[in-house]
């Protein structure tokens, strides 16, 4: 018998001398035996097995009903996952195919979910030196988690036509388009690249899923489309060192040669053999940049690879936050925080066309194809869009004065950007939009921010009003329309046959 | 842009719809892809020296204002009433029982069963009637925004055909062949059993187009049901309409989201200005015109249609009258219903569900001879058995499960009249895979779609809409048994069509 325990402890001790009898020797026992031998009442052992068990810490045979032994638990020593009571495998996070290198450098422990995958939010505790990486060196960022399609035969570019608001036509092989896709109203649905691999083949990244539309606009073609994303692990290297990294980490690729959004196949590994890899010159930072697509298992030689090729250029792995910092200074704008998709807007007024996500470039309606939106996109030509994203630029000084009559200075340097949406006046006046991303840019030292506003509030230099927390307050701060990306450094689309350059 | 009217599919349907616009004036032009007229109303000499109807043969439900203007009876179209409405034949558990068309009859005959269903007959018969007349306005024409509220204002007639038919009948009748015989009337439209919800439909939808003061009576064409479709083809071209039979159409032309004609197999072009399509709305969309010109949601709605329901038909010659337990010659001539209670019919649903052969399958047989003696060789008497309920897409494929069909329907038959085997002489099959490659009928659906709530009314696709949208393509109509009211020998799909056209 146990030695007599404080009030209260009791139940305590009685669990874990139940969880000690199950060993990988005596794996299974029934409910009338452990009580005997524990000199329990059968329902007091009921009740702290049944704890232990709905900890995972003990299962259940799903034959016989006995309690039983589970390899992994806590105690036992024996590393493995810790399946549920009711027998199924616990919801998991996924883990992207990087994972093993990405968890090892996370000191930060930040993590985010992102379409169900685990990904580091930043690797150190801020995102600063993660940000300035992509801005002065290099930064390596696991965007595993999109959504990817292959996009297969020989009415591959039929279908491509008829869902994207590009012109598939004019794809040539080896290149990559950026593009937008409607519903029949003509509101926008996604943005995101296609890659012409083969004349017949494309690839498809997406940010939200979309099997179905695809095969929905696809029926009756000879196309099949197939989800590959979790197949394909994605990593982006970007900044101004990222060429030299990049040569210096691949066979078989003429990086000098690669304009911006061609696509190239190689390998990996200085000499090769390290796997087969496609390298896009892509990228969500506005900067120099490509992004590596790799088959899941050579995810790893790949990330290994980079990182050695990175040792002399200052590369760091970077987590979303500076990715997010850097797309909003480059003027991207991001799915669910500058837009809403027409999948998931639960009200009318929440959808926009392409034209009103700020994307109206990706619309072509020369082209000769009858695409998903099309009469409803050209009404709104004829029409003109009732939104506009634009670019917002805070009037610092009086930033500055509004923090300074609660006596402090913004508290906006080096914070994140901010993703809650805040209303947008004409000055001194009516809503007119509002503001979804916003931050003070290390790099500009500026506090920018994107918007969405009615179409007659969308000239450059146009006066605004943003609202702005000022502590616990709510004040409107003067802001002016800018241009569209706030940074956008030559080096991003530059050509140059010399090994190595940065811009 | 041209001014004629390409009518696609020679059915029932496409020919009332030709002829009434060729009575209007209008240039016409109807192309059928088989030999002969009348698509799943045709009769075919399957057995030699033998008129067999291929598929429905009740002219029950048929427009008797479509029989008069368009002449029918002059150019050749005689019709006779059965006698009998449906009957079961004896089983261990009850005598035999016969439905007439008169009341008083039929109570005489069910008091044998059951003093209760007796008494309850009359009542049930005038309940029926009057759902059947607030339905009717409802399925002879477009329906408008006002139609939803009579419905909506009728709130046992809701419920009587959102209800599973075997509950609503159980509220008044007890006797299982009784049962078995009204849901035998109404089933030949879904692939659902009569516990599923929905299923009092098709027997409401049947009632309020066979005359609504009758429960829905059987009617047949002399010559077999193919004589509706001379009678009318002679109707059209007395108005000048051109007929053309192994004309099949491989693709409804479109020239910016308007029609603008018709391709032939043969790859002949026939400019026209508006198409109607009386083939399912699936062949009309995906096949004829094609899913990438379509917009995805409306391609989705198409693909989401059921086309539950396929059925066989197998036709016997026989040397004489087969003996049917416990029914006289009269109830032979209206549709004899072999099933001992619904739940042999559930039971078929189920196994159709799971892509089985009923063990036991049950029968709508007919024996069109004992009307009309004509159809056979002087002493041969022709059985129509439908077998109803049937997977389409039966495990191990048709090719395989043809025989094993043949023998439980055959033993099945036996069971309900014995000695029938020793009067087969000869015999014809039409099974689920050969309505939709002779036919076009999607997944051997007879009724292109299945006849339940939530594919009727406003939820069928009609002439010139579907779901409250107008149709995709300008100048075409749909005048087939896929689109509003639905299945059946109505004529209605066929005159709707023709009517919206005219109004333009």
């Amino acid at each position: 018998m146990p030695r007599q325990a404080p009030q209260g402890t009791q139940a305590v001790q009685r669990a874990l001398a139940l969880l000690r009898s199950f060993t990988p020797e005596a794996p299974e026992h029934r409910l009338s035996e452990l009580a005997a031998a524990h000199g329990l009442h059968p329902s007091t052992a009921h009740r702290l097995l049944g704890v232990l068990e709905a900890e995972g810490l003990i299962g259940r045979s799903p034959e016989s009903q006995a309690y039983r032994w589970l390899p992994g638990a806590p105690g036992t020593g024996v590393a493995g996952s810790s399946p549920r009571h009711n027998g199924l495998r616990p919801l998991e996070p996924l883990r992207t195919p990087f994972h093993r290198r990405t968890s090892a450098l996370c000191e930060s422990d930040a993590w985010r979910d992102w379409s169900g995958y685990t990904c580091a939010e930043t690797y150190e505790p801020t995102p600063e030196r993660e940000y300035w990486a992509v801005r002065n060196a290099a930064a390596l960022i696991d965007v595993s988690p999109l959504f990817k399609y292959e996009i297969a035969g020989a009415d591959a570019e039929r279908l491509l036509d008829r869902v994207m608001t590009r012109d598939f036509s004019k794809c040539r092989t080896g290149r990559v388009m950026y593009t937008s896709w409607c519903t029949e109203d003509g509101h926008l649905l996604q943005d995101g690249n296609v890659q012409r691999l083969e004349r017949e083949r494309f690839l498809v990244s997406a940010a939200e899923p979309c099997l179905r539309w695809f095969e929905d606009c696809g029926w009756g073609m000879d196309v099949d489309v197939r989800d590959v994303s979790e197949e394909i692990g994605v990593l982006a290297l970007q900044g101004p060192r990222a060429r030299a990294i990049a040569e210096a980490a691949t066979t078989g690729i003429d990086f000098g040669a690669m304009r911006y959004f061609d696509l190239a196949a190689g390998e990996i590994g200085a000499g090769g053999g390290g796997g087969p890899v496609t390298v896009t010159r892509t990228g969500y930072t506005g900067d120099l940049g490509y992004e590596f697509w790799v088959a899941a298992e050579h995810a790893e030689a790949l990330w290994d690879a980079l990182v050695e090729a990175g040792r002399d250029h200052g590369l760091l792995p970077a987590g979303l936050l500076a990715l997010d910092m850097a797309r909003a200074e480059a003027g991207l704008v991001l799915i669910d925080v500058d837009y809403v998709s027409a999948a998931d807007a639960e009200i009318e007024v929440l959808k926009v066309t392409p034209a009103e996500a700020g994307l109206g470039f990706t619309v072509k309606l020369d082209k000769q194809a009858d695409f998903v939106g099309r009469r409803a996109l050209e009404l709104e030509r004829d029409r003109g869009p009732a939104w506009a994203m634009v670019g917002l630029e805070v009037d610092w000084f009086e930033l500055e004065r509004l923090w300074s009559e609660i006596d402090l200075r913004p508290q906006v340097v080096g914070q994140p950007a901010c993703r809650e949406p805040t209303p947008v006046f004409a000055p001194g006046g009516w809503q007119v939009g509002q503001c979804t991303t916003r931050f003070f840019s290390p790099l500009l030292k500026k506090y920018i921010g994107l918007a969405t506003v009615r179409g007659e509030a969308a000239d450059l230099g146009t006066e605004l009003d943003v609202e702005v927390a000022v502590g616990y307050g709510r004040r409107r701060a003067r802001a002016r329309v800018v241009e569209r990306p706030f940074f956008n450094p030559p080096r991003k689309t530059a050509v140059d046959p010399m090994a190595g350059v940065n811009g | 842009m041209s001014d004629r009217v390409a009518i696609v599919g020679g059915g029932h349907n496409g020919l009332v719809a030709a002829a009434i616009l060729a009575r209007s004036g209008r240039d016409v032009v109807l192309l059928e892809a088989r030999p002969e007229l009348g698509g799943l109303a045709a009769t075919r000499e399957l057995i030699p020296g033998h008129r067999v109807d291929a598929g429905s043969n009740d002219l029950g439900m048929f427009r008797r204002s479509v029989i008069e203007e368009l002449e029918l009876g002059g150019h050749g179209l005689e019709l006779i009433e059965a006698p009998a409405v449906a009957a079961v034949p004896a089983t261990a558990d009850s005598s035999a029982v016969v439905l007439w068309p008169d009341v008083a009859r039929t109570v005489e005959g069910l008091g044998e069963v059951s003093r209760r269903d007796a008494a309850a007959w009359p009542g049930f018969v005038f309940e029926l009637a009057e759902r059947a007349a607030a339905l009717e306005p409802l399925l002879s024409r477009p329906l408008e925004l006002a139609d939803m509220g009579r419905l909506l204002i009728a709130p046992e007639l809701l419920r009587a055909l959102s209800s599973p038919l075997e509950e609503s009948l159980r509220e008044r009748f007890e006797n299982p062949s009784l049962l078995a015989g009204l849901c035998g009337v109404a089933f030949p439209a879904t692939g659902l059993g009569p516990r599923a919800n929905g299923t009092g439909w098709p027997l409401l939808f049947h009632c309020a187009l066979g005359g609504s003061d009758r429960l829905a009576p059987v009617v047949r064409a002399r010559g077999g049901a193919g004589a509706l479709a001379s009678a009318l083809a002679a109707s059209a071209g007395a108005s000048g309409a051109e007929i053309r039979t192994g004309a099949a159409v491989s693709r409804i032309l479109v020239d910016s989201g308007r029609v603008a004609g018709v391709r032939l197999a043969d790859g002949a072009r026939i400019e026209a200005g508006a198409v109607i399509s009386t083939a399912t709305p699936s062949v009309t969309f995906l096949d004829l015109i094609g899913a990438p010109l379509l917009e995805p949601r409306f391609v989705r709605r198409l693909l989401n249609v059921k086309y539950r329901g396929a059925a066989a038909r197998l036709a016997l010659s026989l040397d004489g009258l087969p003996a049917f337990r416990g029914l006289e010659r009269p109830a032979l001539t209206g549709r004899i219903v072999l099933a001992e209670q619904p739940d042999d019919i559930e039971r078929a649903a189920d196994a159709a569900k799971y892509r089985r052969l009923p063990d036991r399958p049950w029968i709508e047989a007919a024996l069109p001879t004992a009307l009309d003696p004509s159809l056979a060789p002087a002493g041969r008497h022709l059985l129509l058995a439908t077998v109803h309920h049937l997977p389409f897409n039966l495990e191990g494929g048709w090719a395989a499960g043809r025989s094993e069909l043949l023998s439980r329907v055959a033993a099945e038959l036996e069971r309900w009249a014995p000695g029938i085997g020793g009067l087969v002489r000869e015999h014809a099959v039409l099974l689920p895979t050969d309505y939709e490659a002779e036919y076009g009928a999607t997944a051997g659906a007879l009724h292109h779609g299945e006849m339940n709530p939530s594919q009727s009314l406003w939820l069928r696709p009609t002439a010139s809409a579907w779901a409250g949208e107008p149709l995709p393509v300008d100048g075409l109509w749909l005048g087939g048994a896929g689109c509003h009211p639905g299945g059946g020998l109505t004529g209605l799909p066929g005159m709707i069509a023709a009517v919206a056209l005219l109004r333009g």
